[in-house]
């Protein structure tokens, strides 16, 4: 009986320490497979799949703060503040240790092991005939775009990692995650372009319409929620080294409207434009009295630069930048995490690095502004702190991919297979404006023969993924007329034209440009670490961090820059205590 | 069953406060003397050594507040430390009271390890500097005792109450014409504490019944600086009659008002308040001053310091300002408008000029107004000769004006009520150095007014007005 009792107190006890530790740390194993996905009874027909999809990026939502540090905060652009936590601190000045909560893989996890088990589901309900082939290619090959593109941000902070396809039934399979065989990110990358490849469904969108899954619910578009295939095999295809495949994946995208019989959409959709067209393209860099008078600057959430981030996801001119962005919405959950995060009135854990804001601050606009007006856009500054904006404006979406981005990724590639002067075009003043040759009239282009007409095109034969059509006169409008550059587009001066036939001087600019455009939205660690392995040069990356931690006085800037001069120091440890 | 369940809870409890830990905020302010039977005046009653500052206590009825529920920190003199206190203050039960009262601040105050200065209000409505060793000047021994409702520091010396600035200033025999003159620098106005409000009118503000009782309020409390507000630290400098008169002298003929407020004395004592306490040894050989002019010190023109209550006050017998600090060079910024002659797209633009630095300034472009008008102003402009200055940039990226035009300054003047054409001014693009557009000596003292002018055409490029400022350089003596 005594002996009962003390192991009673003994079990109890561990029952007691075991539910306090897992209220403490509710989100590491907190999957909701049981509940949600693990019977085979909630796969019975295509409404059942649907709620699976959406189930899925539900969760995958809840992944974006874990993305946004791990890409920035290791990055140049973001900073930790005073009142940042010490796992913050380490991430950002690369002292990480494997107790620290950012390093966990398992949360990425969580959600691969809830792919694999819908596309399991998915595979049988097929074979069952419960949904049909066409459904089925559509699903299937979502949720799977959306499994890689996981994998790929894996690879690119881990370095080496378990890719496992098949479906673990339990939770429990998870914590031996670090026992699983690991792939490098080399192979890694062979494997997911061989399996993204091989889906049965690639089109441009994710569903087409007048499928079940596009429908605008709480005044939010589901379009450009989900996964973008072709965005993903262009970037797998570019870490890779495959630029033509690379550049013709990101051409699908650039190209995915010419064929619209809306003009507004054919002109205007993923083009980069300044056209001013207050429901389809707004989204340029506007003065109210003078591009001279930086005080006139648009600081709108539905007008100008900044209603890229503001404006509703049913909003044709948003739908015109975005591929893929999920949005928040402040009556439901999850909140939005960067709220928290970014207002200097709440916990105020990141802010922009000095070193972004230099980066501005060295720019000049056409109209003599010696500063980029991209910076007042992305962060508000105040005395109580600077605030990142463009991740909470209008509640706050988590964008992933979008025009400029595609712009810039496209022209890397198309400059690294040789075409640095398109690369240049679409970084600066656009097709029609670098490519023209021939009359101007008052410095207005007025092409007075067929032949400087076609000066606007891209000298490349139609079939080729570098085939633009710019041309414009009063009788011809060629789908990428409208095109004015990133740099355009924020109206700040163009880089020099030596750079159309500096391919590696192109290279870094366009990754100088994905700052100024893309701060803050996650691209930064990848870019950089992009660049430095494809150049085979540590320096590339090691010096932006060591120019951010010097800026912010880091004492252990140059340690830290030694440090990342070894590539195998960029990794995250594939280890959690 | 119950049984099970009531161990198991308490086993949870267990675990949960097994994660808990003590705070670090909680450990450095963490107090271990605290004796919670006593009340502050019975723990004065038990100290023999603050006998007669607690028999002070008793006389002033200040025992009883010392009972009450409300927290005080006392900072109590030895019985050796009172034996030298002047007589008068203990013989006259308001000193007394005011005495005690400035020994004593609301709240509790633990002695402050960290060794930083805290200003304490004390009950007497003066403030009192707390380090980790001192009150005031009186040097704390040990820790404070910490009973039930606040807490008691022993200092060896007593603290008797300090004037404030002002008060010393008016009590000094130091400097009888400055003295009178800030203290009759005076405007009435309505007394809104005693006043009867009949209604408020459409901006919320009150409407008095007819004949309102008026005070006399100084202007320097104002103009420069409020000395009786004990919350604020100045150090304020007493010139000497000799010294004062030849300060005044000296300004009088740059600022020739005869209003009191604005003559040459006001320009001098506007000068003579400094924020922050400067006791003597710590006194650089230049301060700025409340309105940021420099102010020359040399310690051996010092011939008494005072430390008031809320601040310092030294006595000089010369305090020599600068012609040139007094009478400074000024600029009419041109992005800065007082008022234009037509509602027109003002430009407020943000620009580098040659050597990479950033300017603001004002560009009106096409107006299609003949004439247009940018109005300047600067108040109190004392009478000197200038030497007037422009800059005007046109033709820098973006900027559309790139042709040469010509636009005006104008001057008001009083005698004649109309502006007068001072200089026409050709503005050739990409002209970074300043143009020299003559001398100047205003008429009377007071105000000044520019009117920039455009040129008499409604046409685009030769109308343009383009202002980066207007530099008026004095020419002293």
């Amino acid at each position: 009986m005594k002996m009962n009792l003390n192991k009673k107190i003994a079990s109890l006890l561990l029952l007691g320490i075991l539910s306090a530790g897992s209220w403490s740390c509710k989100k590491m194993l907190d999957v909701p497979t049981e509940d949600k996905l693990d019977s085979v009874n909630a796969f019975k027909t295509v409404s059942d799949a649907d709620a699976a999809v959406i189930g899925i990026y539900g969760q995958f939502l809840g992944l974006e703060k874990l993305y946004i540090l791990q890409n920035e905060l290791r990055g140049d652009l973001m900073d930790v503040t005073s009142k940042s936590s010490a796992d913050l601190q380490e991430l950002s000045a690369h002292t990480e240790t494997k107790n620290n909560q950012y390093v966990d893989p398992r949360p990425y996890y969580q959600v691969i092991v809830n792919c694999n088990d819908v596309l399991k589901n998915f595979k049988m309900m097929v074979d069952d005939r419960r949904m049909s082939v066409d459904d089925y290619n559509k699903r299937y090959s979502d949720i799977a775009t959306l499994r890689s593109w996981i994998y790929l941000h894996l690879g690119i902070q881990y370095g080496s990692i378990p890719y496992i396809t098949d479906a673990i039934e339990t939770v429990d399979d998870l914590k031996n995650l670090a026992n699983y065989p690991k792939t490098p990110f080399d192979q890694l990358l062979d494997k997911l372009i061989a399996f993204n490849e091989s889906l049965p469904y690639k089109e441009a969108y994710a569903y087409p319409t007048g499928t079940s899954l596009l429908v605008t619910i709480d005044a939010n578009s589901t379009q450009k929620l989900f996964a973008s295939k072709a965005f993903l095999l262009g970037d797998l295809y570019l870490w890779k080294g495959n630029y033509i495949k690379a550049a013709e994946n990101y051409a699908k995208l650039m190209n995915a409207e010419n064929n619209n019989g809306n003009d507004n959409f054919r002109f205007n959709f993923y083009k980069i434009n300044n056209s001013g067209d207050p429901a389809y393209a707004n989204l340029a860099i506007l003065f109210s009295r003078s591009g001279q008078d930086p005080t006139s600057l648009i600081n709108s959430l539905d007008a100008g630069w900044r209603a890229i981030f503001g404006l509703p996801t049913t909003s044709s001119a948003w739908s015109s930048e975005w591929f893929w962005s999920m949005p928040y919405n402040t009556a439901f959950k999850p909140v939005n995490p960067m709220i928290d995060l970014c207002s200097p009135l709440k916990s105020y854990q990141i802010k922009p690095s000095q070193a972004i804001k230099d980066l501005w601050n060295s720019q000049i606009t056409y109209g003599g502004i010696p500063f980029d007006p991209r910076s007042k856009l992305s962060f508000n500054a105040s005395a109580m702190g600077d605030e990142i904006t463009k991740l909470t404006d209008n509640g706050g979406k988590w964008g992933i991919y979008r025009a400029p981005l595609l712009h810039l990724r496209f022209s890397e590639a198309a400059n690294r297979d040789g075409q640095t002067k398109l690369g240049w075009a679409l970084l600066n003043t656009g097709i029609r404006n670098t490519y023209y040759v021939g009359t101007f009239t008052a410095g207005v282009q007025a092409p007075v023969s067929v032949a400087e007409l076609n000066t606007m095109i891209t000298p490349y034969p139609q079939t080729s993924p570098y085939y633009f059509d710019a041309r414009k006169n009063n009788d011809v409008s060629g789908t990428w007329y409208r095109n004015c550059g990133i740099r355009g587009r924020a109206v700040v001066n163009s880089i020099d034209v030596s750079y159309q036939t500096d391919k590696v001087g192109l290279e870094g600019k366009l990754i100088d440009e994905a700052a100024l455009e893309l701060a803050f939205e996650g691209n930064r660690w990848p870019d950089l670490v992009r660049i430095a392995r494809r150049q085979n040069n540590p320096a590339f990356l090691a010096d932006r961090i060591y120019q951010k931690l010097l800026k912010a006085g880091n004492p252990n800037a140059s340690l830290t820059r030694q440090k990342l001069m070894d590539p195998a120091n960029w990794y995250l440890p594939f280890d959690w205590k | 069953m119950t049984r099970k369940y009531i161990i198991y809870v308490a086993l949870l409890s267990i675990s949960t406060v097994l994660y808990s830990c003590k705070d670090n905020l909680e450990l450095h302010n963490e107090l271990t003397n605290v004796d919670n039977s006593l009340d502050l005046a019975q723990k004065l009653d038990a100290q023999a050594n603050l006998s007669i500052f607690n028999g002070y206590v008793k006389t002033t009825g200040y025992d009883k507040v010392l009972a009450g529920a409300q927290n005080y920190t006392v900072w109590a003199p030895t019985n050796q430390a009172l034996a030298s206190l002047d007589a008068a203050i203990v013989s006259d039960p308001a000193k007394l009271k005011d005495f005690v009262a400035n020994h004593i601040a609301l709240s509790t105050f633990p002695l402050n390890k960290e060794g930083d200065t805290t200003r304490l209000k004390l009950l007497n409505n003066k403030f009192g500097v707390f380090t980790s060793t001192k009150f005031e000047e009186g040097t704390v021994s040990a820790a404070g005792q910490f009973v039930k409702n606040g807490v008691l520091y022993t200092v060896d010396q007593a603290v008797p109450t300090k004037q404030n600035i002002w008060d010393y200033m008016l009590s000094s025999t130091d400097g009888a014409l400055q003295k009178n003159y800030i203290n009759n620098l005076s405007i009435t106005v309505i007394d809104t504490a005693n006043a009867t409000v009949i209604g408020y009118n459409a901006l919320g503000n009150p409407i008095f019944a007819p004949n309102p009782p008026m005070i006399s309020r100084n202007t320097y409390w104002v103009n420069v600086a409020d000395l009786r507000d004990e919350s604020q630290q100045y150090t304020y400098f007493i010139l000497q009659d000799a010294a004062f008169t030849a300060e005044s002298t000296k300004l009088s003929t740059y600022y020739p008002s005869v209003n009191p407020n604005l003559n040459a004395s006001y320009f001098l004592v506007k000068d003579l308040t400094i924020k922050g306490v400067y006791p003597i040894e710590k006194l650089p050989d230049t301060l700025i001053s409340l309105q940021g002019v420099k102010v020359p010190i040399n310690k051996a023109n010092i011939i008494r310091s005072y430390r008031a209550s809320n601040g310092m006050v030294h006595v000089v017998n010369a305090l020599p300002f600068r012609l040139k600090d007094k009478i400074p060079e000024f600029k009419i910024e041109g992005e800065k408008p007082q008022a234009v002659s037509a509602a027109r797209t003002l430009l407020y633009r943000t620009k580098l000029d040659n050597l990479g630095k950033t300017f603001n300034d004002i560009e009106v472009y096409d107006h299609k107004y003949a004439e247009f008008g940018i109005f300047y102003s600067k108040a109190n402009l004392p009478v000197v000769k200038y030497k007037v200055y422009a800059r005007a940039i046109s033709g820098l990226p973006g900027d559309p004006q790139v042709a040469a035009f010509m636009q005006r300054y104008f001057f008001f003047n009083p005698a004649t009520v109309s502006y007068t054409l001072f200089y026409t001014h050709l503005v050739n693009p990409l002209t970074y150095n300043e143009t020299y557009l003559g001398e100047y000596t205003p008429a009377q003292f007071g105000n000044f007014q520019v009117r920039l002018t455009a040129a008499n055409s409604t046409n685009v490029n030769v109308s343009t007005l383009i202002l980066d400022y207007l530099r008026f350089e004095p020419v002293l003596p």
